[in-house]
Order: C-alpha cells, then sequence, then structure tokens
C-alpha cells in the first residue's frame, strides 16, 4: 500500500533565518553565509500494509512530521523514493483550508475541492457530513462564528466522509466535547475495519496503544524500533522512565 | 475502418473551422490596420521662410524616406499680406532609384496664410522606406503674388532655393504608410497555422490512444483534475472580497469610476485638450492598470498566504497563484461594464472592434499570472518582495501614459515608453474603445509576445523552487 525506500531528508539552512533581501545581501558580502547541513531523516525505510494503523512515536523534533510530508507529497526527500498505491487524505491542523468568512456550506466545498473530492461526491455526501458534524443550522453561518469544537467537528467529518485509501493524521484526535470525541474514535475505528490504512502521530501513547497495529519509533531521525505496538510502547515509556 | 473516433475527426472539423472563421473575422475587423500603419511625421517650429517662389524659381527639400509610401504633405505657406494668383508645382522625386514622379499643380489662390495646406498624393510605389528623395517646387506665380514657404532653421535636412543652400527642414507633415509585408500573405500564413493545428490535433490523439504521455494531454488531465478545486478558490476570493460590506459586489463597479472620477477632477484641466475623450481615457488606464497591480499584488503573496495548505495537503503550488489572479480577473470583467457605459455616454459607437478586446484582456492575464507566479516563488525566500511591489506597481503606474498623454513625454525617452507591456495594453483597449478600429499589427505582436515572456519567466522561476517552498513557509 505504501513503501518508504530509503528515504533521506537534508535541509541546506544558513545559520540564522534570512528571510529578507538586505540581510540576505549584506551576509553575503560579508562572506558570512554559511550553510548547515541539517539532516532530518536518515535513511528511513518501512512498508506499510492495506488497513494497517501505523502509530509514529519520538520525541519533539525527531522527524515525524517532515516524514507526513514526503509521504503526503508536500515535500521531495533528498534522496529515496515513497511509493504510494491510491489516494491520500491528510488530517489538517484546526481551520488550515476554510476560510471564516464563508458559510460553514460553502467551507465544505472548498475544504473538499482541497482535498481532492469531486463536486459530485461532495453533492452525494453534503447531508452526511452536515448529520455527523452535528453543526444543524450553524451550517448556513459563516465560520468566523464557530467555536473551535464546532470547527474541528466540521474538519474531522470532511476528512472522513471519503473512504480514504491512507489518512493521515497528526494529533488532532482530541477534538471536540467527550461525546464527539467517541463519535470521532468510533468512525476511525470502522474506517480503519473497511480497510483504511492510517498514518498516525500521537504524544499519547494511551491513544496508541489502543489504536495501532504497529508503531515506528523515530529517535534522532532514524528508525530507533519498529515493530508491535506493546512492545514498542513499553520500550518507549521504559526509554523515557531512565 | 476507420483509425481514429468518428468523434475526433468532427472536433478535428469544428476546430479547424473555427479557426478559419476567426482568422477571417480578425481580417474583416482590422482591415487595412492588418496591412499597414500609419505614420506621420511633423515639423511644426517656423523660424523664417525660404523666399517668394515666383516665376522661374525653384525649391528642393532633401529627405530620407521612413516609410514605405507617401499618402499626403502638407505645408505652411505665408503669402507676405498680398493677394496670391497662379500655380505651384510640386514634384516628388525618388533619388535613389532616379524615378520623379508626375507633378501635383496647386491653385495658389487658395492658400491661407498660417494654415496647413494638405495635398493628396494619388498614387506612389510602396518601396520607398530607408531611400532618398526629395520634394520640388515650382513656382508659376507672377512676382508680387507669389507664396512663400515657412521653414525651421534648426530642423535636418537640406533645401536648395534656387541654388541658394539653406540647412533646414520646411514646415511640413508627411503621412505615409508602413506596410507589413508578411500581410500579403496572411491566407498563406493562417493556412500553415491550420494545418499545424491540425498536425497537432493528430499527434496528441495519436497519444492518447497509444498511452503516450506529452504536454498538453498532461494539462488536460490536470485540469480535468483540479478544475473543481480552481474553481471553489476562484470563487472564494470572489466572494470574500466585498463580504460585510454593505454595497458588495457593486464597488466592483463604484470603485474604477470614483478613482477616475478624483483624477479627472484633478488632471482634466492640465490635459484634456491634448487627449480625445479624456474620461475614458482615464477610466480605461485606471481599470486596466488597477487590474495589473491588484491581481499581481494578490498573487504575490498567495503561496506565504495559503502556507499551512502547503504544508498539508498535496496540490498543484501554481493553482494558489493563478486562482487569484483569475479572482481579481472576474473583478475586472465585472468593471469593463461600467467602463463601456460611460463610453457610450461619452459618445463612443458600439463597434466589431471591441471584440478585439478579448484578446487583449487574455494576453494581460497572462502577463499577470507569469508575474504573480514569479513573484509569489521570490516572496517566499525573500518577504521584502511584497513591500517592494507597492513601491515597483507606483513607479509603473506614473510610468504608464493613464491620465497623461504620451506626448508629454520627452522624445528621447519615447522608446523606453514602448517597452512598457502595460502601455500597449491599455493602449489597445483605448484604441478599440475610443477610435473604434483595430490597433496596429506591432501592438499585437508586443501585447502576445510580452504575456508569452512573462508567462515563460514565471513558469520557470516557479518550477525552479516550488519544491523548497515547504522549508521556507
Amino acid at each position: 500500500m505504501l513503501s518508504i525506500n530509503h528515504v533521506t531528508m537534508n535541509f541546506r539552512m544558513v545559520n540564522d533565518k534570512i528571510d529578507s533581501l538586505k540581510e540576505y545581501i549584506v551576509k553575503l558580502l560579508q562572506g558570512k553565509l554559511v550553510y548547515n547541513k541539517l539532516t532530518v531523516l536518515d535513511d528511513i525505510t518501512f512498508s506499510v500494509e492495506k488497513g494497517e494503523v501505523i502509530g509514529i512515536i519520538g520525541r519533539n523534533g525527531a522527524g515525524k512530521s517532515t516524514l507526513l510530508k514526503i509521504i503526503s507529497g508536500v515535500l521531495q526527500p533528498t534522496s529515496g523514493q515513497v511509493e504510494t498505491f491510491g489516494n491520500i487524505v491528510p488530517m489538517l491542523e484546526l481551520g488550515a483550508g476554510f476560510d471564516a468568512e464563508l458559510s460553514g456550506k460553502e467551507n465544505i466545498y472548498l475544504n473538499g475541492a482541497i482535498l481532492g473530492y469531486s463536486e459530485q461526491f461532495l453533492n452525494e455526501k453534503f447531508d452526511e457530513i452536515v448529520e455527523f458534524s452535528e453543526l444543524g443550522n450553524f451550517i448556513e453561518m459563516p465560520i468566523r462564528n464557530y467555536s473551535s469544537g464546532m470547527m474541528a467537528r466540521l474538519a474531522f467529518s470532511i476528512a472522513t466522509v471519503v473512504n480514504p485509501e491512507i489518512l493521515i493524521v497528526d494529533e488532532i484526535l482530541s477534538v471536540g466535547d467527550v461525546g464527539f470525541q467517541n463519535k470521532s474514535r468510533a468512525r476511525m475505528m470502522e474506517l480503519m475495519g473497511g480497510g483504511t490504512t492510517v498514518l498516525f502521530v500521537s504524544h499519547s501513547l494511551n491513544q496508541i496503544r489502543e489504536m495501532c497495529n504497529r508503531v515506528v519509533w523515530l529517535e534522532n531521525h532514524k528508525i530507533y524500533l519498529m515493530g508491535e505496538t506493546q512492545s514498542v510502547c513499553d520500550a518507549y515509556q521504559k526509554f523515557w522512565s531512565e | 475502418m476507420k483509425y481514429f473516433s468518428s468523434r475526433f475527426y468532427k472536433k478535428l472539423i469544428v476546430l479547424i473551422l473555427s479557426f478559419y472563421l476567426c482568422a477571417w473575422f480578425f481580417y474583416w475587423i482590422s482591415g487595412s490596420q492588418l496591412r499597414y500603419e500609419t505614420i506621420i511625421e511633423k515639423q511644426e517650429e517656423i523660424t523664417g521662410s525660404i523666399g517668394e517662389l515666383s516665376e522661374g524659381s525653384t525649391a528642393t527639400q532633401e529627405l530620407l524616406f521612413n516609410f514605405d509610401q507617401v499618402t499626403a504633405l502638407a505645408f505652411k505657406f505665408a503669402d507676405y499680406g498680398r493677394n496670391l494668383s497662379g500655380k505651384l508645382d510640386i514634384i516628388l522625386h525618388n533619388e535613389t532609384d532616379n524615378i520623379t514622379y508626375p507633378s501635383i499643380t496647386v491653385d495658389v489662390s487658395q492658400i491661407k496664410e498660417g494654415d496647413w495646406f494638405l495635398i493628396d498624393i494619388p498614387y506612389m510605389a510602396s518601396d520607398l522606406a530607408g531611400k532618398k528623395g526629395s520634394i520640388e517646387f515650382i513656382g508659376y506665380s507672377p512676382t508680387g503674388e507669389a507664396p512663400t514657404i515657412f521653414y525651421a532653421e534648426n530642423g535636418k535636412g537640406t533645401i536648395y532655393v534656387n541654388e541658394k543652400i539653406l540647412s533646414g527642414q520646411l514646415c511640413m507633415i508627411i503621412s505615409g504608410r508602413h506596410y507589413y509585408r508578411l500581410a500579403e500573405y496572411y491566407w498563406s500564413i493562417i493556412t500553415f497555422g491550420a494545418s499545424l493545428l491540425a498536425a497537432g490535433l493528430f499527434y496528441i490523439e495519436f497519444c492518447r490512444k497509444h498511452g503516450r504521455k506529452n504536454a498538453i494531454l498532461q494539462l488536460e488531465l490536470i485540469w480535468e483534475r483540479y478544475r473543481f478545486l480552481i474553481k471553489q478558490l476562484v470563487s472564494r476570493d470572489f466572494k470574500t472580497k466585498y463580504k460585510r460590506s454593505v454595497l458588495g459586489y457593486l464597488w466592483s463597479f463604484l470603485n474604477p469610476l470614483l478613482t477616475s472620477l478624483v483624477q479627472y477632477m484633478v488632471f482634466s484641466t492640465l490635459f484634456k485638450s491634448d487627449i480625445k475623450n479624456f474620461p475614458i481615457y482615464l477610466l480605461t488606464g485606471t481599470i486596466f492598470f488597477g487590474f495589473f497591480s491588484e491581481s499581481v499584488s494578490q498573487g504575490l503573496s498567495a503561496i506565504v498566504g495559503n502556507s499551512s495548505l502547503i504544508t498539508k495537503v498535496y496540490v498543484p503550488k501554481w493553482i494558489y497563484p493563478v486562482t487569484k489572479v483569475c479572482a481579481s480577473a472576474t473583478n475586472f470583467i465585472i468593471s469593463l461594464v461600467p467602463l463601456y457605459i460611460v463610453a457610450l455616454f461619452t459618445g463612443c459607437r458600439p463597434n466589431f472592434a471591441l471584440i478585439l478586446l478579448i484578446f487583449d484582456i487574455m494576453c494581460l492575464l497572462l502577463f499577470c499570472i507569469g508575474l504573480a507566479m514569479a513573484l509569489s516563488a521570490c516572496n517566499v525566500f525573500f518577504r521584502d518582495i511584497q513591500y517592494l511591489w507597492g513601491v515597483i506597481s507606483m513607479v509603473w503606474m506614473y510610468g504608464t501614459p493613464l491620465f497623461y498623454p504620451e506626448t508629454i513625454i520627452p522624445e528621447a525617452y519615447r522608446s523606453i515608453l514602448k517597452l512598457n507591456p502595460l502601455y500597449h495594453y491599455v493602449n489597445f483597449a483605448r484604441t478599440c474603445i475610443i477610435d473604434g478600429v483595430a490597433p496596429s499589427l506591432s501592438t499585437f505582436a508586443f501585447c502576445l509576445g510580452a504575456a508569452a515572456v512573462s508567462l515563460a519567466i514565471g513558469c520557470i522561476i516557479f518550477k525552479k523552487t516550488q519544491n523548497k517552498f515547504a522549508l521556507y513557509i
């Protein structure tokens, strides 16, 4: 379903982040333009079977988000390839891909289009999305009036209405009230049961233990440990308690 | 047995026919503009007169032809305050090829001092460009009743008056034509284009059939796939532009009208007399330039502004600046409605040349897209671009004759003006709306060329840098 072959990602970062033309020219003239090679991912190789739920854990800056970006095609790796079969739907962070001035309804179409859904599909599924998000009449309101919980519900509903082949989730499961959290977890389970492959980044080991089949532990930009959920999670916990 | 489907043949025939229809339509609208450009050279200054052209005296002005054919001449004669009588012969020579054209006889009593005296040249060969020539005057008036011609000492050239040599140029206007040689082969070129089109279509169909890749099929695929997204993004920008304002879309009408009104009040006393239909001159400039500067400034922040999406979802990144420009274009097209209404009120007649505006607008749109792509890519790495653009667009605005006539620009800098694409886009529209005729062929070529260059540069810069965007935003 998804295979990642020897993916390495190097950033060539200037010492300080320069984003103005003046700074760049000044530094260039002073000869202080030093590039640091920063390896964010170092020879990562693993593959994921259809229907698996893969948890990715590791400390901050270990390269988890970069790995997800490479898988979703946003970043090109320095070397190595990622092969994917099927469409990838990322769950966006709160508010990304929404326009505050537009109504919930218009945002469903906008966000859906960004996620790659067709118009016909959205027309068919529109009612389902509204129903799942529990927004009711609020759907005609501009979403600048929404609470963050409502926004998250809408985002989750749009992202999961399709049965994507690969779903990428980056720390956003704890949205909405308890009722919606349970509902969203149930929907995730349903998707996984239906054969969706999920890549799941979280710092919450409980969630990982509950949902994942396998866990990839990134440490120092490399795969430190990979394998069955419980054993990797135990090792991770032990690593941190020492 | 047919190799290609009949649907393809139908499509092919329709396309080729519509290509010919467009070509014919263009031929019909542009008429003489397609074959030649009219050029007028003027020497207006007066420093003196060349002396009486009485019976037996001759005057010869040497000149260099800057164009292919002379169609009319005008001179400023003087009468010394007397009544004139008799005749004056005017003879044109082509000295390079040693040809003398039939002389034209002027009834001297018609002359009024200080007015331009117009002489039509009935027929002349059209191969004069770059050749040396002269205009000879032979007087047949009794002394005391003969006219003289004003001249300017500092003008270029030499005047021989009865074997006496005066350096300078006569006060005169030469109206001539510059012929487009290619236009003689118009239909051959069109047929060549049509066969290229047909060959291209066959090739694409062939590739489609055999599952081979080519750029156009790829483009079609991308369009199919992202059409809905493009539509959504454009309508998003369009909808949110005037959200929460009471008048809403009406601002698309009002904005250019009010801006032009202010400019009209400020500049009308300064420039009004020099410009034909000043309100429309002004409004056209404001609307076209307004679209350019707004769409580019919207487009250049498109990548940085959508950073949260670009780092999460894979969407071809060029979609962001392109949709921003297209959203501005929708606005721009709406604002053409009040422009046309004002044009009707100020006495412009509806005419077919207006259809040519489609070409102008398409070229301007592509020009803006190219610039927006290049700048939006640069803006990721250097955020100064967005502030710099404010200054650049202002300089650009003052450098383009939007509210002043181009004649106030000194002759020496006029050639720089001709390099300004916005000058051509605005001028194109003015010619169509105010004069109701097709612009010259060189304007067409420049508009298309500027769009192609801008788009090519934009695409190259964007393509080279787009993989690094996610790292810098």
